[in-house]
């Protein structure tokens, strides 16, 4: 129990890592809804918009607690700083999700999928020892906590739009 | 009318998918529910999405595609020039479900609702609640519509009911905003023919999906992939069809159902027994010349190649349609329905241009199949008058005794309360690219009257603006544009075209 305890992450480490993942994931929703805008302008109402922007942040809000759980017992399986692991995850992983998401386009190219699961554990095992790496570097690892606790600025703007938006889609389910 | 919650549907898809005898199932629980029979018949529309009534022998096209179909016709009502008042499925659909043309309902885009103030001015509304209002889609376009009318909808199945693979997020989440869920996850959170705005749940999405695909072995589509639509829902097309007869079987009279069936629209994955059914069979489409506002500018080849693996899949398709019509007739509803056969749209395989995403309005994607067998119905009847999809409304509320509203804008079809008009003239309106709250500047329209068919393009950047004039009985391939020739019946037929635009912009004019 003991154990369990000391390699929780502290609230300071979760805060900064939960930053990091909430910015990455927000701005990618947002960079695709933009994208779509324009031409959602053309068609749909004011409203309709406004939907689907608050159901994209209430999903996000979701996924965001995904990434932030399988980190947090990624770290119980491999301790080292919380927040190294946090950034070093998303500097490997965001790369290899758009490629795979670019390369299953459409469906198309399947005899990649099983490829794909493959170089998804050899990359969360590059993230593993990558970060116990960093972890030994004073440098490299007060860089990316100073990038980590700059990002908590991103909580404060988009926490509250999806605890807004998981309001706004529960009244349209049931109200 | 009780309507069915998402635990019924599991339950439901499990029993189709099991073929576990659905008289104990939620459906015919809900069905139980339903008003007094009377002699009300019952009324069934088959959609056969991107079905070209110019790919089909029973409209005289060389190859072999749809004999099951020339055999329903034989019991049939047959519209030989019947046309679709969009060029693809949301404006396509949107008309044949409200009886409004495009320039009314303004449904232009994909996705795209109707004009939200008119979304009670549907086909299951003017049904009424005296008959069980049914419907299943599997185009997540007419998906979108039919969420919009789902208020009047007694029976709504998700478009994954009979799927074989599915991710789809929508319709496992509350029913009372599934419009919005579906266009929110399966167009933009979670899709797959671009960027998800999920990045880990797409990315999870599809790999799974893939893994499922990978794994996936059948012995109908041995070496090929399993029919798929446009949003990760994949399918053996006799699992569809055997899910429809089952649903058939459990109906209680009057049932109005609407049954818009993806295949044979594009990708074209025909079962091993059609896979090569055309190959070699030396058919030479005409070679018409490439228009500057086609899309894709495919070399005549290759489609020709897409033409035959088309033609391949609506022979599939054609062949299930015939097994359906061997068990509704052994349930007796040939005797009691109408039963409708029709598109929303067809395709190009010409002028350089594939599919039916395009501003193009030729007869090989507006002209779409029509055939009504009434009850009883053991003759057939042709009709070669010009006719729209905005037609079919107003004739079935007028076949079943209802009253026809006001606003829709479609006739009595001829043989079935209507009759010959060649002074009429009917429209197919393309604006994907025009706002739909202003008036129609990018569009092309095309007006049909008689035997002549005129199309407008306007407002493109690719090709200049322009008429174009074909007298369709002689020259029913479109290759000799009367325009130029400034005769008196173009110059009759493009006033009408462009008072018509004039009447139909107004109200978005400022």
């Amino acid at each position: 129990m003991d154990t369990i305890v000391r390699r929780f992450p502290s609230q300071k480490e979760l805060i900064a890592v939960y930053a990091v993942i909430v910015f990455a994931l927000y701005s990618w929703m947002l960079m695709v809804f933009a994208y779509d805008l324009s031409g959602l302008l053309v068609f749909l109402t004011l409203e309709e918009i406004v939907t689907q922007v608050a159901y994209g942040f209430a999903s996000v809000f979701l996924e965001s607690l995904f990434v932030l759980f399988f980190l947090v017992f990624t770290h119980f399986l491999f301790p080292s700083r919380f927040v190294v692991l946090g950034v070093v995850f998303l500097l490997f992983m965001f790369p290899y999700a758009v490629f795979a998401i670019d390369l299953l386009n459409g469906l198309q190219n399947l005899a990649w999928v099983p490829w794909l699961w493959g170089l998804m554990i050899f990359l969360l095992g590059c993230v593993v020892f990558v970060s116990s790496l960093v972890d030994r570097t004073f440098a490299i690892r007060k860089f990316m906590e100073n990038i980590a606790d700059r990002a908590i600025i991103f909580l404060y703007i988009f926490l509250p739009c999806s605890l807004l938006s998981i309001a706004f889609v529960f009244i349209r389910w049931f109200l | 009318m009780p309507k069915l919650s998402r635990l019924d549907f599991l339950k439901l898809t499990a029993a189709a998918l099991g073929g576990v005898a659905l008289s104990s199932g939620p459906l015919a629980r809900a069905l139980a529910d339903a008003p007094a029979q009377g002699q009300k018949p019952n009324v069934f529309i088959f959609v056969l999405d991107a079905l070209s009534a110019r790919h089909m022998s029973l409209h005289r096209y060389s190859r072999l595609t749809t004999p099951q179909l020339a055999r329903f016709a034989e019991r049939a009502n047959v519209y030989h020039s019947h046309y679709s008042a969009g060029n693809f499925t949301t404006p396509g659909t949107a008309s044949l479900l409200t009886g409004t043309y495009p320039s009314t309902h303004r449904a232009f885009q994909f996705s795209a609702f109707v004009q939200r103030e008119r979304a009670n001015n549907n086909i299951f509304n003017a049904f009424g609640s005296d008959y069980q209002r049914f419907a299943y889609c599997q185009n997540i376009g007419a998906v979108y519509l039919a969420t919009q009318f789902s208020r009047d909808i007694d029976v709504f199945l998700p478009p994954e009911t009979f799927s074989t693979i599915n991710s789809l997020i929508g319709s496992k989440l509350p029913a009372a905003d599934q419009g919005a869920a579906y266009r929110a996850y399966e167009r933009f959170l979670t899709r797959i023919d671009q960027r998800p705005g999920l990045l880990v749940g797409g990315l999870l999405s599809r790999l799974l999906t893939g893994s499922r695909l990978n794994e996936y072995k059948s012995e109908e589509y041995t070496g090929k992939p399993i029919p798929t639509t446009d949003i990760p829902l994949y399918y053996e097309l006799a699992t569809v069809y055997n899910g429809i007869k089952e649903l058939l079987g459990q109906v209680k009279r009057p049932t109005f159902g609407y049954y818009h069936l993806w295949s044979p629209h594009p990708p074209y994955y025909p079962t091993v027994k059609f896979q090569d059914y055309f190959r070699d069979d030396g058919l030479k489409p005409l070679v018409k010349p490439t228009h500057p506002g086609a899309y894709t500018k495919y070399a005549q080849e290759f489609l020709d190649s897409l033409r035959r693996e088309y033609d391949a899949y609506i022979a599939n398709v054609d062949d299930e349609m015939g097994k359906l019509f061997d068990d509704m007739e052994e349930k007796g509803l040939f005797e009691n329905s109408y039963i409708v056969v029709t598109s929303d749209h067809g395709g190009l395989f010409e002028r350089g241009e594939w599919g039916h995403w395009t501003p193009l309005l030729y007869d090989s994607i507006l002209r779409v199949p029509l055939l009504i067998s009434t009850p009883g119905q053991t003759l057939r009847r042709d009709v070669y008058t010009p006719t729209n999809s905005v037609d079919l409304m107003p004739t079935l509320l007028s076949l079943v005794g209802k009253p026809i509203p006001a606003w829709c804008e479609g006739r009595l079809l001829p043989g079935l309360g209507g009759s010959d008009d060649p002074a009429r003239a009917t429209f197919s309106v393309e604006a994907k690219l025009n706002p739909v709250f202003a008036p129609l500047k990018t569009a092309t329209l095309a007006m049909r009257k008689g035997p002549y068919k005129l199309i407008r393009s306007q407002g493109y950047k690719e090709f200049a603006d322009a008429f174009e004039l074909y007298h369709l009985d002689e020259d029913p391939d479109e290759l000799t544009d009367l325009s130029r020739e400034f005769s008196s019946e173009m110059k009759t037929l493009r006033d009408e075209l462009l008072t018509w635009l004039d009447e139909v912009n107004r109200p978005y004019t400022r």
